[in-house]
């Protein structure tokens, strides 16, 4: 990549820029360790693979093979364009083409990966003239190919969603293809934490219980991305043992990763140019030197949003034909416009992409310069494969990750030595979360009946008495039967996205025409009526949202703002099962009820961010069934006691800045993304009838963080005090306790002036009591 | 003990929230029924039999069918019917009764199977096998896509194997005489609609599978009954369907007027079974101004390469309501038959000009087709000259 060497020789002259770098790390060219093919690899497969160029294989696809062969099961963790699906369509397609009987079942998290990967296959069947049949199996397919699909598909590819309501439920149907099945493959299993993990988890336990039934044990090939414990997840999902290949024999280009903090433009009040503003003007500098790159955004607006300022800034300058094509990417679009846009990155038209971590994933879009992050995602691993999207190909890459204003970021972007040093985040999963493996038995007993005795992950009788007093299963001679005229499976969603979609109808000039689909609840919080809705770079105004019949009708339109909904949320206490005094505040643990409402949207002009006017938006609010920790400053508890001494109003504040700086603290220890806890303060709590702070899951039904949150509350709180303390804004700002916030009506003392200086002496005086309590109640 | 103190509150909580969310059951207790079913021989641990004779809608009809092969009779027909634990299949769902109805010329004989519980359901279905007559031919009302599907399964669950059943599904043919009148084609609709059968005391087939659980939890079997009655009267509502749509059948072809189902499905299913009479009852409703009986029936002439009838209807089609099929029709025969490449430009200029204002974003594709094949016409034509 000339281009790329020359931009970075001219971005190291580039005092403006190198201000605001924080840290420049180069990562040295690798040279890949290769072996030859194995000499009892079917020859059919090697002339396949010669005619697509590949003459030796990598040393860990070759670990791969040998471990597949010898029946273990293995889960290979290499990083992206290290020839990872060779590893598993070696030992597959070498087993189908020895042994006529044998099936494989390859699960990949989504519809659009199946299909990639799928193509990917083809080439080499197809291309090598292999007789193996592959057939995607999902919600698109039609039903005439269904049926030979079940009948003579060799390698049957769907995802998590179909194997739970459409395979396991009628095995019969597929008695051919699961009596006989070799291998399973999943794809991207580090996708497969917190619920969802657990909820896979649970759909391999059925899956396990069908193949037994016809007398067969499949070997499990996994796939994952970095993550802390590819081989503990990998076990827990598959519920057995596995072989970890984690030696990458990939050669790999040199890589720089540049930390970038975008400079301050009000140092009082702490305020950094936006991220937005930011990753949209370096992204176009790079683009306009003929890089090809990529921008992560964290959001679908601002996937959007990026994208036209891109767009808006290329249109003034041209470089060689004239013509820069920018896409936009994130779910939502039609599956067709996504296929167009990943063709045009593959062959090149596209020079540029702004995508929420959509493509993030496998899906191959071929080998990119540049990847910019705007705004660093919650996790480490996630940064990792969204940087390592840039120098597929052992190309020269660079990566520059933008720090937004939000405390994690701000935390990252300024200890460089975290964020290269840290082994990246540990996926975990809860197979036994009572919530899942209750719908799931469900599901199991309607597959086959359950016999007394019989093991699902561990005993399960008293769940299975539960639901015999709960009149949907039958026991009779032994074993339970399915005694209801339901289907349960249509009844338990894998994932804690609604998966009911509101279609987007352009309705300009009397046409209606879909171009897009949504979620119902972010439907409600980005479609309601007044909302400005972009569609790449196209903009509408949305005219009408009938959630009851899932449409939303939207027209062209072009004003000079976007909006931003404001999100009201209600908590209401349904279940204590924990209520305990420690760290110096009441903690209670249980479910609670979350209404969210949109009530009011912000207009905020283009370009300057400012807001220019607020809507209102009537809509049925949302509800959410699931787990929170309370955090309760009664009067008689040491926090409570310091938080009395402030006027009502601090009060308030007090405890939302606290809230703002654990939500923003607490992945790291939670190893959970921002988006998955969310918190809310109530300073006169109409259950509790003291000053409360709820974290709760933002997962229905919870998924084990609040647990997670009471247990590493300690920690958590020395790590706000960390960044508080060590923040370098004067008053407090966006990047610990938020921005100052002042509330007319509210007087404050003048010694309680300092928004920082208060949350510092109340979180510390907080953190000695607690500690003063423990060292107490230990002795 | 804490834990499970823990497990239980949060069991309870769930419970109460499917209870918010649905009716809810009660409990499926340990219990194991030894019923007793009155007039039902036992034939098996868990296995009923019942036999009973009714009043034979078939008697004195010696029509044969239009929809059976020749050479079959009534006689060598299987009405059957199942009722079974859920409606949308999946391997939780089982089959716990099945009725058969045959006619010996002078009785209709319908004899049902009952299951009494799951652990018998292996022994329920080797005898159903047992009594499974392969010779003959199985009538259903969409036992194609629900019944033999369920049984198969079942079937391969016990590893047994369903025999192959020849069958002739009559919500098809229903379907097609019906659809455009009736809307719903569900049995119970034609049997008020089309058969003018009114059901007493009969339950609803969603009723039945909770019905049967109901059984299974207290052992009543008087609650099973009027399922029983509901299972007879559907087969008895077979016969008299297929009995019906065979008159309808020949009453077409006998140019009876009274028909009130679609006559141009009706010609077209006699052809399909191979009667030439289907043609008439074709050309009958096309002339009455059925233009989809004319399509048929045009399709049919050309096929069998009597193309001056089926021009005969092109051209009637083309000039009373400008037709689309019947233009493209006549384009293709003056283009490729006759040569006549003036008079195809003629038609299919005049086509694009009177679907103009149609032509939307969906017509885009046989707006190209029609502009293909007029390029091309348009240079046969220069060819010639």
């Amino acid at each position: 990549m000339p281009e790329l060497k020359k931009l970075l020789t001219s971005l190291r002259k580039d005092g403006e820029l190198l201000k605001n770098i924080i840290h420049w790390e180069r990562i040295e060219a690798r040279e890949g360790s290769f072996v030859d093919f194995p000499t009892d690899i079917h020859p059919l497969i090697t002339e396949a693979l010669k005619k697509r160029g590949i003459s030796r294989l990598y040393e860990h696809q070759e670990m791969c093979f040998r471990y597949v062969l010898e029946g273990k099961n293995v889960v290979v963790v290499t990083p992206t364009a290290s020839g990872k699906t060779l590893c598993y369509n070696l030992p597959v397609l070498n087993k189908l083409l020895n042994d006529r009987e044998a099936r494989a079942l390859y699960v990949f998290p989504t519809k659009a990966l199946s299909q990639d990967q799928q193509a990917e296959l083809n080439d080499i069947v197809l291309g090598g003239g292999l007789p193996v049949k592959i057939n995607t199996y999902d919600g698109d397919t039609p039903s005439s190919v269904r049926i030979s699909a079940r009948e003579s598909g060799r390698i049957i590819v769907t995802n998590p969603d179909m194997l739970h309501t459409g395979i396991l439920p009628n095995h019969p149907k597929w008695i051919k293809f699961i009596g006989s099945l070799a291998f399973v493959v999943i794809d991207e299993i580090h996708i497969y934490r917190g619920v969802f993990g657990s909820h896979m988890a649970n759909l391999i336990r059925r899956l396990r219980r069908i193949t037994r039934f016809y007398g067969c044990e499949p070997i499990f090939i996994c796939c994952s991305a970095t993550i802390g414990n590819p081989r503990e997840l990998a076990e827990r999902i598959i519920g057995g043992k596995a072989v970890l290949i984690d030696k990458n024999g990939a050669p790999s280009g040199e890589k720089h990763i540049i930390l970038y903090n975008p400079p301050l433009v009000d140092r009082v009040q702490g305020i950094r140019r936006g991220v937005v503003l930011e990753s949209s003007r370096i992204a176009s500098k790079l683009l306009r030197e003929g890089v090809k790159t990529i921008v992560f955004a964290r959001s679908r607006i601002r996937t959007e949003i990026i994208a036209s300022y891109i767009r808006k800034n290329l249109k003034k300058s041209s470089i060689d034909n004239g013509k820069l094509k920018i896409e936009s990417y994130r779910g939502g679009y039609l599956p067709t416009e996504r296929r167009a846009i990943e063709r045009g990155l593959r062959e090149g038209t596209v020079r540029g992409v702004v995508s929420t971590n959509a493509l993030e994933l496998g899906i191959d879009i071929g080998g990119l310069d540049v990847a910019i992050l705007a705004g660093l995602p919650g996790s480490i691993a996630s940064s990792w494969q969204q940087a390592g999207r840039a120098g597929r190909r052992n190309n020269l890459s660079l990566a520059i990750l933008i720090a937004s204003a939000a405390p994690t970021d701000q935390y990252m972007i300024n200890h460089p030595e975290y964020f290269f040093s840290r082994s990246p985040e540990s996926g975990w999963v809860d197979p036994d979360n009572i919530y899942i493996l209750i719908d799931h038995i469900k599901c199991a007993v309607f597959e086959l009946p359950f016999k007394k005795g019989e093991k699902f992950g561990g005993n399960v009788e008293d769940l299975l008495e539960y639901l015999e007093e709960n009149g949907v299963i039958r026991y009779t001679e032994g074993s339970w039967y399915w005694a209801d005229r339901s289907y349960p499976a249509e009844q338990v969603s894998l994932r804690s996205a609604s998966s009911e979609n509101v279609v987007i109808i352009d309705t300009t000039k009397g046409e209606n025409q879909v171009i897009g689909e949504m979620d119902r609840p972010s439907a409600k919080e980005l479609l309601f009526e007044g909302a400005i809705y972009i569609h790449r770079g196209d903009q509408y105004l949305v005219k009408e949202l009938d959630i009851e019949n899932k449409q939303c009708l939207v027209e062209e339109n072009r004003g000079d703002y976007f909006t931003d909904a404001i999100v009201k949320t209600d908590i209401k206490v349904l279940e204590k099962d924990r209520e305990l005094e420690e760290h110096g505040v009441g903690i209670v643990i249980g479910d609670v009820l979350v209404r969210t409402q949109v009530t009011k949207y912000k207009k905020i002009r283009y370009r300057t961010h400012e807001n220019t006017g607020y809507g209102d938006v009537y809509l049925p609010e949302e509800e959410m069934h699931t787990r929170s920790v309370v955090l309760l400053f009664g009067e008689n508890t040491p926090a409570g006691k310091i938080l009395e001494q402030y006027s009502e109003g601090l009060k308030e504040l007090v405890i939302s800045r606290i809230g703002n700086l654990m939500i923003n603290v607490a992945p790291v220890f939670l190893l959970c993304d921002v988006r998955d806890i969310r918190a809310a303060e109530r300073v006169k709590d109409p259950h509790f009838s003291v000053p409360a702070l709820y974290i709760y899951d933002a997962c229905p039904g919870g998924s084990g963080l609040s647990e997670g949150f009471y247990e590493n509350l300690e920690k958590i709180l020395t790590a706000c005090m960390d960044v508080v303390k060590n923040c370098g804004c004067e008053r407090g700002c966006p990047s610990c306790i938020g921005a100052e916030d002042r509330k007319p009506g509210i007087n404050i003392p003048a010694a309680e002036d300092n928004p920082k200086e208060v949350v510092m002496a109340f979180v510390s005086t907080w953190i000695k009591y607690g500690r003063e309590k423990a060292a107490f109640q230990s002795t | 003990m804490e834990e499970r103190k823990q497990l239980f509150n949060r069991l309870n909580f769930l419970r109460a929230r499917e209870l918010s969310r649905s009716e809810h059951l009660p409990p499926h207790t340990h219990t194991e029924h030894k019923p007793e079913l009155r007039g039902w021989e036992k034939m098996g641990e868990y296995t009923f039999y019942h036999r009973c004779l009714e009043q034979n809608p078939l008697s004195g009809i010696d029509k044969k069918s239009f929809l059976l092969p020749d050479g079959t009779d009534y006689e060598g027909l299987v009405f059957f019917d199942t009722e079974t634990t859920g409606l949308s299949g999946g391997a939780g769902n089982i089959v716990f009764l099945i009725g058969l109805g045959k006619t010996d010329g002078e009785h209709f004989i319908v004899e049902q199977y009952f299951l009494s519980d799951f652990p018998g359901e292996g022994e329920f279905l080797r005898i159903i096998e047992k009594n499974i007559d392969t010779e003959k031919i199985y009538v259903s009302y969409n036992g194609r896509s629900f019944d033999t599907n369920i049984l198969t399964t079942r079937f391969l669950l016990k590893g047994l194997r369903f025999p192959y059943l020849a069958q002739l599904d009559l919500l098809y043919p229903a379907r097609r005489l019906w659809k455009d009148v009736l809307g719903s084609c569900s049995l119970s609709n034609i049997e008020e609609k089309v058969l003018g059968i009114e059901r007493e005391n009969d339950v609803l087939s969603r009723e039945v599978p909770d019905i049967y659980f109901h059984f299974l939890r207290t052992g009543e079997t008087e609650p099973l009954i009027p399922v029983f009655n509901h299972n007879r009267r559907d087969i008895l509502s077979l016969a008299e369907l297929l009995l019906r749509i065979d008159t309808i059948l020949f009453d077409a072809m006998e140019e009876v007027s009274s028909v009130s189902a679609n006559l141009a499905e009706a010609g077209k299913m006699l052809l399909q079974q191979g009667n030439t009479a289907g043609i008439e009852i074709l050309e009958r409703a096309f002339r009455a101004g059925d233009f989809r009986a004319g399509k048929f029936a045009s399709i049919y002439y050309k096929r069998r390469g009597n193309l001056e009838a089926a021009l005969r209807i092109w051209n009637i089609m083309w000039r009373e309501r400008k037709s689309l099929f019947a233009a493209q029709e006549l384009a293709k025969y003056y283009e490729h038959k006759k040569r006549e490449y003036e008079k195809a430009i003629e038609i299919v200029t005049t086509l694009l000009n009177y679907y103009k204002p149609l032509v939307s974003s969906k017509r885009d594709s046989l707006k190209s087709e029609l502009l293909h094949r007029l390029n091309r016409l348009r240079k046969k034509v220069i060819a010639l000259k």
